[in-house]
C-alpha cells in the first residue's frame, strides 16, 4: 500500500506517513492518522504537505529525501498507557536511535523503523528535521479492530501532526525537542 | 567467552538470533571436544493457521494465509490457490498463470534483495548490521534500497499492495493491471537489473567458509522456465514426482525443542531454498542470469550454503529480468479470474517461496467448506538440514574461541533465510560444552 498525494511543494517540501497495515488491529493507526491528515490538509487548502501511507518502512530514505520536514506515525509499543501519543525528535543532527540487534529486528515489515531511520542517516537522506509521532498500542492481531483507546487518540495525533506542520511551516527552525507526551 | 572449545563441557549459546524474521535460538552441546547434541529451538508461539482455516470457505485462504508472513505473502497466496483449485479440478488460463509469475517475481526482488544486502551482506564483511555497513558501503546499501522499492512496486501494481497483496483471488486476480500500469515500473525494474548484475562480481569477491552440504535437495521443476508460481517435484536423488506425492516423501515430526515441526526426505534432512531450486534447475536460468552465475564462479550446483548470497543475487538477476520480459508481452487477458466451484476432494499446491519451497494441501466438502488444512513452509523444511549443519561446522571448528565459533554459527543459520513466523506456523544460539 503506497497511496501517497503528490501535491506541489510551495511553502515548505513537507512529509507526512502513516507507517502500518490497515488490517492489523492497532497497526493501522498510521494509517488512518495520516488520511485523517490528508482530509484536513484538503479541507483547509494546505498543498504544501505530501501524505503517503506505507507498510514498508524501507521505502522511507528515499520518500523522505529532499525533504525539510517528515513526520512518521507509526503504532509503537513503549510501556505506555494504551492510545498516548508521544512524540520524538530523530532528525539529523539529534542522537542516533538504538537499533534492535535481537530476532524480530526484522519484523515483519523486514526492516523496522529505527533502522531505517538510522540508515537513512547514515546515507544523509534523512531531512533536518524528522518527528516520529507514536500512538500506544495494544493489539496488532490480524483482522482486529484498533482497540477502543488506539481509536480515541487519533484526533489527538491529527491534532498533533496538525500542529507540528504548522509550527515548522512559521518557523522552520523551531526548537528540536525530546520524547514528550501530547494532550 | 574467550575460551577454546575443545575440552571439558560447554554450551555454545545465541539466546536470541538477530536479523532473522521471528523468534528463535540455537544450543550446542559439546562434550569432551564432540558435539553430543544440536537444537535448532523455536519458541514464536504457534499460529494455528492450519487449524482456524478449519470451516472457512474454500475462497479464503489466500487472504487468511498470505498472513502468515509480510515477507512471503505471495507465496502463500500462490500455493494455497493451486491446492484450491486442484481439489476443485480447475485450470487458470495462461495469462493468469503469467501474471501470477510476474507478482512472484516483485516478492523475490524484495525478499532477495533484504536478505543479500541487509541481513547476509553485513555478516560477510563483517559488520554487525547494514547502517554500519552502510558507512563503508553506501553505494551497495543504496543500490540495494533502490532494488528493493522496485520490488515493491512491481507488487503494489500487480497486486494493489507493496506488502500482503489484496488482489489475488482463488481463480485469478480481482483486476488485471492494465498494460500502461506495468509499463510505468519497468525503468525502475531495467535499472534494477543493471544494479542486481553489478552486485554479482561483489558478492561473490567475499569469503566464504569451506563447507559442502551432503543433504537431498528438493525444490520444483517447471515447464515454464526457473520454477516460481508451479511445477513438479524434482530432488538431487533422482526423484521426479507430481506435487500431490510431496506426502509420500516428506515428513513432518514434532520435536520438544520446537514449536515449528521438523521434516525430512525419505528419512533424511534435505534442503530447500535458492542452492536446491539453482542447482536442480540451472539450465532453465535466463540466459542473462547464467552468464552472471559464470561471472560469479558457480557451477551448474552450488552445496556450500555461504556462497548461497551468490545464488541468491543470480535469482535476482534472473527475477528482474523475468519481470522485464513477462510486462514486455503483457497484452491483458480475457477474463481476471475464472469461476472455481466448489466439489468436495483434496488438493495440492506448490510454489517456490523466496526461501523454498513451500507446498499446501486442502481438503474440502462439495459446499466448499475447508475440512483439512497442511501448510508445510520452508524454513520448517531446512529446520532439521540447519542441525545438521551446525552440527558438522561446529565439530569442524572446535578450535575457534567460543565467541568466534558463536558468532560463525549464527551466520551459517542466517544463510538460510530462516522466517520463523513462516515455520511456526522460528532464533536465541547457545553452544553448550559440557
Amino acid at each position: 500500500m503506497n497511496r501517497s498525494t503528490s501535491l506541489p511543494s510551495r511553502r515548505c517540501r513537507a512529509l507526512v506517513v502513516g507507517l502500518g497495515s490497515i488490517d492489523r488491529g492497532d497497526d493501522a493507526v498510521g494509517p488512518i492518522v495520516a488520511g485523517r491528515v490528508r482530509e484536513a490538509l484538503q479541507l483547509s487548502g494546505d498543498s504544501w504537505v505530501d501524505v503517503a501511507v506505507h507498510e514498508d518502512p524501507s521505502a522511507l530514505p528515499d520518500v523522505m529525501s529532499g525533504r525539510d520536514i517528515a513526520v512518521i506515525v507509526d503504532a509503537v509499543r513503549s510501556g505506555d498507557g494504551p492510545g498516548t501519543v508521544t512524540w520524538r525528535e530523530v532528525g539529523r543532527g539529534e542522537p542516533a536511535l538504538p537499533v534492535r540487534s535481537a530476532p524480530g529486528a526484522a519484523g515483519t515489515h523486514g526492516i523496522d523503523l529505527a533502522t531505517v531511520i538510522e540508515l537513512a542517516r547514515t546515507l544523509d537522506l534523512l531531512p533536518a528535521r524528522v518527528v516520529v509521532v507514536g500512538v500506544e498500542a495494544v493489539d496488532f492481531a490480524h483482522g482486529r479492530p484498533m482497540s477502543t483507546p488506539v481509536m480515541s487518540a487519533v484526533p489527538q495525533a491529527v491534532e498533533s501532526i496538525l500542529g507540528i506542520l504548522r509550527m515548522a511551516d512559521a518557523d522552520r527552525d523551531a526548537a528540536p525537542g525530546r520524547v514528550s507526551r501530547m494532550g | 567467552m574467550t575460551h577454546k572449545a575443545t575440552s571439558g563441557s560447554q554450551v555454545l549459546s545465541v539466546e536470541l538470533l538477530a536479523r532473522v524474521e521471528g523468534e528463535g535460538g540455537m544450543q550446542v552441546h559439546v562434550q569432551d571436544g564432540e558435539v553430543v547434541d544440536v537444537h535448532l529451538r523455536i519458541f514464536e508461539p504457534p499460529r494455528f493457521f492450519e487449524a482456524f482455516l478449519r470451516g472457512r470457505a474454500h475462497t479464503e485462504p489466500p487472504d487468511i494465509t498470505a498472513r502468515i508472513c509480510g515477507i512471503c505473502p505471495v507465496a502463500y497466496q500462490m500455493s494455497a490457490c493451486l491446492a484450491i483449485e486442484d481439489a476443485c479440478g480447475v485450470s487458470v488460463p495462461d495469462e493468469i498463470r503469467l501474471l501470477r509469475r510476474l507478482l512472484y517475481c516483485g516478492e523475490w526482488i524484495e525478499s532477495h534483495a533484504l536478505h543479500i544486502f541487509f541481513l547476509h551482506a553485513p555478516d560477510l564483511l563483517g559488520y554487525p548490521g547494514a547502517i554500519e555497513m552502510a558507512r563503508d558501503h553506501r553505494g551497495l546499501v543504496e543500490s540495494a534500497l533502490r532494488m528493493k522499492r522496485a520490488g515493491n512496486d512491481l507488487m503494489t501494481a500487480v497486486g494493489g499492495r507493496a506488502v500482503h497483496p489484496v488482489n489475488v483471488r482463488v481463480g485469478g486476480f480481482h483486476r488485471l493491471p492494465r498494460r500502461d500500469e506495468l509499463l510505468a515500473v519497468r525503468p525502475q525494474l531495467v535499472a534494477a537489473r543493471e544494479e542486481a548484475i553489478a552486485a554479482v562480481p561483489v558478492v561473490s569477491g567475499f569469503e566464504f567458509p569451506d563447507f559442502e552440504q551432503p543433504y537431498p535437495y528438493l525444490s520444483l521443476s517447471s515447464e515454464h522456465g526457473y520454477p516460481l508460481e508451479s511445477g513438479s517435484l524434482v530432488a538431487s536423488t533422482g526423484l521426479t514426482a507430481p506435487v500431490r506425492a510431496f506426502n509420500e516423501h516428506v515428513v513432518e515430526q514434532h520435536v520438544a525443542h520446537s514449536n515449528a515441526l521438523h521434516s525430512t526426505f525419505d528419512g533424511e534432512p534435505y534442503v530447500v531454498g535458492p542452492l536446491a531450486r539453482y542447482s536442480l534447475n540451472h539450465s532453465a536460468l535466463s540466459a542473462l542470469a547464467r552468464e552472471c552465475a559464470e561471472a560469479g564462479g558457480l557451477g551448474t550446483t552450488c552445496r556450500n550454503p555461504f556462497r548461497s548470497i551468490i545464488v541468491r543475487t543470480v535469482e535476482l538477476v534472473h527475477a528482474l529480468d523475468e519481470a522485464i520480459r513477462l510486462i514486455d508481452g503483457w497484452y491483458g487477458a480475457p477474463v481476471p479470474w475464472v469461476p472455481v466451484p466448489a466439489r468436495a476432494g483434496e488438493g495440492h499446491g506448490a510454489t517456490e517461496a523466496p526461501r523454498g519451497l513451500l507446498y499446501h494441501r486442502y481438503r474440502i466438502d462439495d459446499q466448499g467448506s475447508i475440512l483439512d488444512v497442511q501448510i508445510t513452509p520452508p524454513t520448517a523444511q531446512n529446520q532439521s538440514a540447519i542441525e545438521a549443519d551446525l552440527r558438522a561446522f561446529v565439530q569442524a571448528h572446535l578450535d575457534l574461541t567460543h565467541e568466534e565459533l558463536t558468532r560463525q554459527c549464527e551466520i551459517a543459520i542466517r544463510t538460510y533465510d530462516p522466517c520463523i513466523s513462516c515455520a511456526t506456523h522460528f532464533l536465541d544460539l547457545r553452544v553448550e560444552h559440557r
